[in-house]
């Protein structure tokens, strides 16, 4: 839990020197809480106050980052249980693991497939982040060598079920140590690798079967000076991934253990598993079974479960231009209810045309419930064309109602003089189909 | 101690409710029954399902409601079957509710499980054909819809007639509580509604029924006793109709999409305390069940 502003203020040396830029300690204090302005601001800070603050203000679970090139991903940071209460803030990370017992040729074209997978849906671009590597045949040579092609992407990498000999050539060739995560950390690994893991701040996954343990470990972790990790559980089955991930972040944001706030990492041997993970909490995905239709699945999944929630459901009304429309471009309606918005727009950006999309102010609702609450009829309709000045911006005067509302078209008819009104389908995936068919 | 979820015991075999905690919380609570799952049929042959789909179901018994659901009680074995009467539409049949309550009497007749039942239609209609079917019924179902703006109607006939009833509320949670709150006013039993949050599909609004569905259980668990109904979600007509799937240009490859896309819709929902999961392709169906073993 986060200090209040009077629980910072009783922790400043209360001089009122104005030097930090604020008049009082006690404006200064509400700052910090509002995360406005950096504690150290203060001159007179204590040593002591400071470490307080910045373990006070940090997320209860610790935010880790990766650089690939300059793309920057970050997992953790989270604050809330569910995601209605505020948002969840860094999304899941997500990719498959490949074992090194596999033949080179597969091997190079599962990565390809990998590098190459792009999915675009509604102006965002959806890939993996993440490839596995397992050491399965325990032979140096091949390992390094399937490394070295994974090395070429410019994805995150983990590495499971090595050793201390496979990771020091490793880092050796590596030129970018922190899109590395070293898997299956248990006691006697750590004990293995932790000077190393210390000295080059590499990302290790400390695994375990039950919450206790793992908080030790991490607690034992951060005594050695160990920051970047994450947290495993070997689960047997869903509800067992369930009930850990739920525990060990209940821990973290309520209870307020730190040795729990770290992001969780689930290996899924099924899809079920991947779903259940990114609805709760596990900040990394890895999948060992290579389907790259469930991969597309699932990135649409975390979109929607990391959409910001607090967004209001409706979108202001307007005229929305949907790819460059012309004076002779077609000319659509609908209610202001956002996922009604989303979807037609989406069909419509589907479609081979560009199109204008007139959005009403119904209150938020989706078409048929605006039409029998009386928010989305003629009048309304008609009264969105004249205030948005629609008929300056195009030449003809045609315009496509939902198909839903088609026992507008009289109403419409008569209130807009000279305008075609043309009825469209009811349902928005048949949009395009429609304009291609009826728009001249 | 957190308020439980209904418990409503349709047969020995297919119960569901009584939680009080989450899925991710159940060694913390009670959970003593798992999600159910149905499948979904129509009165008449649909003409917005895709191809691929029909063919599996079978191009003759997708014209006969009562073999199609014969078909699925005998392969799948599903909790429930959900008919969807569609051709009491205006615009389609406008089937009499004397031919429904026939079609869903033979149903009645032929399998033994709980089956659901929906019209299509306005208000009026709607309400005509949920009076007879309600009236007429040779054994207990499960009626839908009851809406904020028509509940009376609905409610009045399963409560005469001893029926379970759906309320349906546009991914709200004030106004399930407002609906439940309606409908116990007029002495209907808290203990037979089966909320429908109404669903969105993955990709089309899932988040917005996700986080509802979450709030509907938090409330519960924090003694809002009126919110107690097990609740329902529809996947399978949400999935079916969406661009990812009418994309792809193989069947084969359409099937695997759109059942891909009801489990990744479903899971979810059921991870936010669904009770009741109704999907359009048995294969779903069957993958579901491995899911829920599992948990």
């Amino acid at each position: 839990m986060a200090l209040t502003g009077l629980q910072i203020f009783k922790l400043l040396p209360n001089k009122n020197c104005k030097e930090c830029g604020v008049p009082t300690c006690l404006a200064f204090a509400m700052k910090i809480a509002a995360k406005s302005v950096e504690p150290t601001l203060c001159p007179y800070i204590s040593q002591e106050a400071l470490e307080k603050l910045n373990a006070e203000q940090a997320p209860p679970v610790k935010v880790l980052k990766f650089n690939i090139n300059n793309n920057i991903y970050e997992i953790g940071g989270e604050t809330v249980l569910y995601r209605h209460d505020k948002i969840f803030v860094n999304r899941t990370l997500i990719g498959f693991n490949l074992d090194d017992d596999l033949d080179d040729d597969v091997f190079q074209k599962r990565v390809n497939q990998i590098i190459n997978f792009k999915y675009e849906r509604i102006g965002e671009v959806y890939y993996p982040e993440i490839i596995g590597l397992t050491n399965k045949t325990n032979n140096k040579d091949n390992f390094l060598k399937k490394y070295k092609i994974v090395s070429q992407t410019e994805k995150i990498i983990i590495l499971s079920k090595i050793n201390f000999e496979i990771l020091k050539e490793i880092l050796n060739i590596e030129k970018n140590n922190n899109r590395i995560i070293i898997n299956n950390v248990d006691e006697k690994v750590l004990e293995e690798i932790k000077e190393i893991v210390k000295e080059k701040e590499i990302k290790i996954v400390l695994e375990s079967d039950n919450v206790n343990n793992l908080l030790k470990l991490t607690e034992n972790a951060n005594k050695i000076g160990l920051k970047n990790l994450l947290i495993k559980f070997k689960q047997k089955n869903i509800s067992d991934l369930l009930v850990n991930n739920y525990r060990i972040r209940r821990l973290a944001i309520i209870e307020n253990n730190k040795n729990g706030g770290f992001p969780i990492f689930t290996e899924c041997q099924s899809i079920y598993e991947a779903i259940a993970g990114i609805c709760k909490y596990s900040s990394i995905i890895i999948l060992n079974e290579f389907d790259l239709l469930s991969l597309k699945t699932l990135l649409i999944l975390r979109q929607n479960i990391y959409t910001d929630p607090r967004k209001p459901l409706q979108i202001e009304p307007g005229v929305y231009k949907i790819g460059n429309p012309d004076e002779n471009s077609p000319l659509l309606v609908t209610t202001n209810f956002s996922l009604t918005y989303f979807i037609v727009s989406g069909e419509i950006a589907n479609s081979a045309f560009s199109a204008r999309l007139v959005i009403t102010d119904s209150e938020g609702m989706s078409v048929l419930t605006a039409w029998s609450a009386n928010k989305f009829n003629s009048t309304i309709i008609t009264k969105a064309i004249k205030t948005f000045n629609v008929e300056n911006e195009i030449k003809h005067r045609k315009i496509i109602i939902p198909g839903y509302v088609a026992v507008l078209k009289g109403e419409l008819e008569d209130e807009l003089k000279n305008w075609q009104i043309m009825v469209g389908p009811q349902e928005a995936a048949d949009l395009p189909d429609y304009l291609k068919e009826m728009w001249q | 101690m957190a308020s439980k979820v209904q418990t409503i015991r349709f047969n020995d075999e297919i119960i569901i409710g009584g939680e009080n905690v989450f899925l991710d919380n159940k060694d913390k609570g009670e959970f003593p029954n798992k999600c159910a799952f149905g499948l979904e049929i129509t009165d008449i042959e649909p003409t917005d399902w895709l191809n691929s789909l029909c063919e599996t179901i079978g191009r003759e018994e997708i014209k006969n409601p009562v073999e199609w659901s014969k078909k699925y009680y005998i392969n799948y074995k599903p909790d429930f079957i959900f008919i969807n009467f569609i051709g009491t539409h205006q615009d389609k049949l406008n089937r009499s509710a004397e031919e429904c309550i026939e079609i869903l009497n033979e149903i009645l007749k032929e399998i033994s499980i709980p089956i659901i039942v929906k019209f299509s239609g306005n208000f009026e209609k709607q309400n005509q054909v949920i009076t007879k079917c309600a009236e007429k019924a040779i054994r207990q179902i499960i009626i839908g819809s009851a809406v904020q703006e028509n509940y009376r109607v609905p409610t009045a006939a399963a409560l005469a007639n001893n029926h379970y009833l759906i309320a349906e509320s546009p991914i709200d949670v004030n106004i399930a509580k407002q609906l439940n709150i309606l409908i116990t006013q007029l002495n209907f039993p808290l203990s037979r509604i089966i909320i429908d949050p109404l669903t969105g599909g993955l990709g089309y609004g899932l988040e917005y029924t996700y986080s509802v569905m979450e709030r509907i259980r938090l409330q519960l668990f924090n003694n809002d006793e009126i919110l107690s109904s097990p609740m329902i979600c529809f996947v399978g007509q949400e999935t079916w109709k969406i661009k990812e799937i009418k994309d792809e240009k193989e069947k084969e490859k359409q099937i695997e999409t759109g059942i891909n896309w009801e489990i990744t819709t479903a899971i979810p929902l059921i991870i936010a305390g669904a009770n009741i999961i109704i999907v359009r392709h048995p294969q779903s169906l069957l993958k579901l069940r491995e899911f829920i073993k599992q948990v």
